[in-house]
């Protein structure tokens, strides 16, 4: 179908989005009717006064300059005008004829889209409020009583060992789901504690918090064996590092056969020290790898459906320990076995 | 040196009774109180080593107990341990302006509920791994 200039512009003036074409330096090229709705102004005011005028701070013209001058080639960034939070999603176009290239902004009344978050956010807060105490009580129950009745049936101890795997398992979620809801609102920076520690430390607290909710055979610590400069000192927050290590041997664990140890060895190099966490079990997909980092993804395989997780333990280490100046990367290969690098600062000294 | 005392008020009867329990089995001394008020009573007679307060209570709030024992000239040096549901980004360092040593976000594991007990009390507290 052959479309004319006229037949397509009057199509993007319909379109129900924003459409604004900007040459630098800051141009206005073409405004469709929903752009110029969604910026509260009319067209000649925007001849006059410019595109910059539209915007109330210039994070607009920072990200079109950006992209007009090549600096990158998609932006976006949300600003709020007369009460509505409006959505600029920017694209390199054309090179212009003046230098530098066209950017072509979509922009979208985001406003629903952010209410609906805080609803979601509001509600998440209150169920976790609600439910966090009673379950916290049923688990401490179901723990005293299997520690303090040696002389029940077997149908009882049985009974009281499921009632401490389930509540295990909603307590783990609920500790997941608090530490997303803080990473959500931005504030998990605030939570964190940054100290100096020996590597060995808070490796060998991992692997004792493990032992209380993981079965082996042969025993963890003859599963998982330390090397590598395990004595350098790193800047972390202790509690948040351990879970972060809990994580990543809880999976190592769970992929690999009993008989494949599992080695965590130190490296340091300049200012870094990494943790390298390495199994020699199942692998991951390298379709799957790439999203490993993501909330809520659960790689579908025979052993994740046979175990339970929330898809959000990565998720929520990657944040922390980005948040401690330091990375998190993997390496993976089906087959063969899997490799995690946690890197954080290096401390002076040792231990 | 008789075992440590540990006083937790929180207004959940099923976690007051089951942290009790598993403070008692690691070898401590422990009693619970169902809300601030008679927590404090309870403070005040039984000079606890430390305290464990729920913030969220109905009547009088955890920071209320908390203003309150530190009024208190016999318990102002008892420390006190904050438990909250609540999502405080910053809980620990709400709890250290507010007075209190720590906070423990709920839920918790009894293993670590000792062992943040452990950093505040004597050293005779058992160790739990």
């Amino acid at each position: 179908m052959d479309v004319t200039f006229e037949q397509l512009g009057t199509f993007i003036d319909r379109l129900p989005v924003g459409v604004m074409v900007v040459e630098p330096p800051m141009d206005l090229k073409h405004v469709n009717e929903r752009a110029l709705e969604l910026l509260g102004i009319g067209i000649d005011h925007l001849l006059t006064d410019g595109v910059d005028g539209a915007f109330s701070d210039n994070r607009f013209s920072s990200m079109v300059n950006e992209i007009a001058s090549g600096g990158s080639d998609a932006a976006e960034v949300v600003v709020s005008i007369g009460g509505r939070s409006v959505q600029c999603s920017a694209r390199a176009g054309e090179p212009a004829d003046n230098g530098g290239r066209t950017v072509i902004t979509v922009l979208q009344d985001v406003s629903r889209i952010r209410q609906l978050d805080q609803i979601e956010r509001e509600f998440l807060s209150t169920i976790l409020q609600q439910i966090r105490g009673p379950i916290s009580g049923l688990h401490t129950a179901a723990s005293v009583l299997l520690e303090s009745l040696p002389d029940v049936s077997d149908d009882v101890r049985e009974l009281l060992s499921l009632s401490y795997r389930e509540t295990t398992h909603l307590n783990n979620l609920l500790g997941d789901l608090r530490d997303l809801f803080v990473a959500d609102t931005g504030k998990a920076a605030e939570e964190l504690e940054i100290e100096k520690m020996p590597v060995e430390r808070v490796v060998l607290r991992a692997v004792h918090a493990l032992r209380d909710s993981i079965e082996s055979e042969p025993p963890l610590h003859e599963r998982i064996y330390l090397s590598g400069e395990t004595r350098e000192v790193v800047y972390a927050d202790f509690e948040k590092l351990k879970t972060t290590l809990q994580v990543i041997i809880r999976n190592a664990l769970q992929y690999s056969p009993p008989d494949r140890p599992i080695e965590v060895r130190a490296v340091s190099l300049d200012d870094t020290v990494t943790i390298e966490i390495r199994d020699k079990g199942t692998g991951i997909r390298r379709e799957s790898l790439s999203r490993i980092f993501t909330r809520f993804f659960r790689e579908d395989n025979q052993i994740n459906r046979s175990q339970r997780g929330s898809g959000l333990g990565l998720y929520i280490a990657h944040t922390w320990v980005e948040l401690m100046n330091g990375s998190v990367s993997c390496e993976s290969e089906v087959g063969c076995g899997t490799v995690f690098y946690v890197s954080l600062p290096r401390g002076e000294g040792r231990q | 040196m008789g075992k440590p005392k540990v006083l937790i008020i929180d207004d959940e009867p099923l976690l007051v009774k089951s942290t009790c329990m598993a403070l008692r089995i690691s070898g401590l001394d422990a009693r619970g109180a169902p809300d601030g008020l008679s927590g404090l009573k309870e403070a005040e007679t039984w000079k606890p080593d430390i305290v464990l307060l729920d913030v969220m209570m109905p009547e009088m709030d955890g920071w209320q107990v908390l203003e309150q024992l530190q009024e208190t000239p016999s318990l102002r040096n008892t420390p006190v341990v904050m438990f909250t549901a609540r999502e405080y980004a910053n809980g620990k360092q709400l709890a250290r302006s507010h007075g209190a040593v720590d906070y423990v976000p709920k839920p918790f594991e009894p293993v670590s509920l000792i062992e943040v007990i452990r950093r505040y009390v004597s050293s005779t507290v058992p160790n739990p791994g």
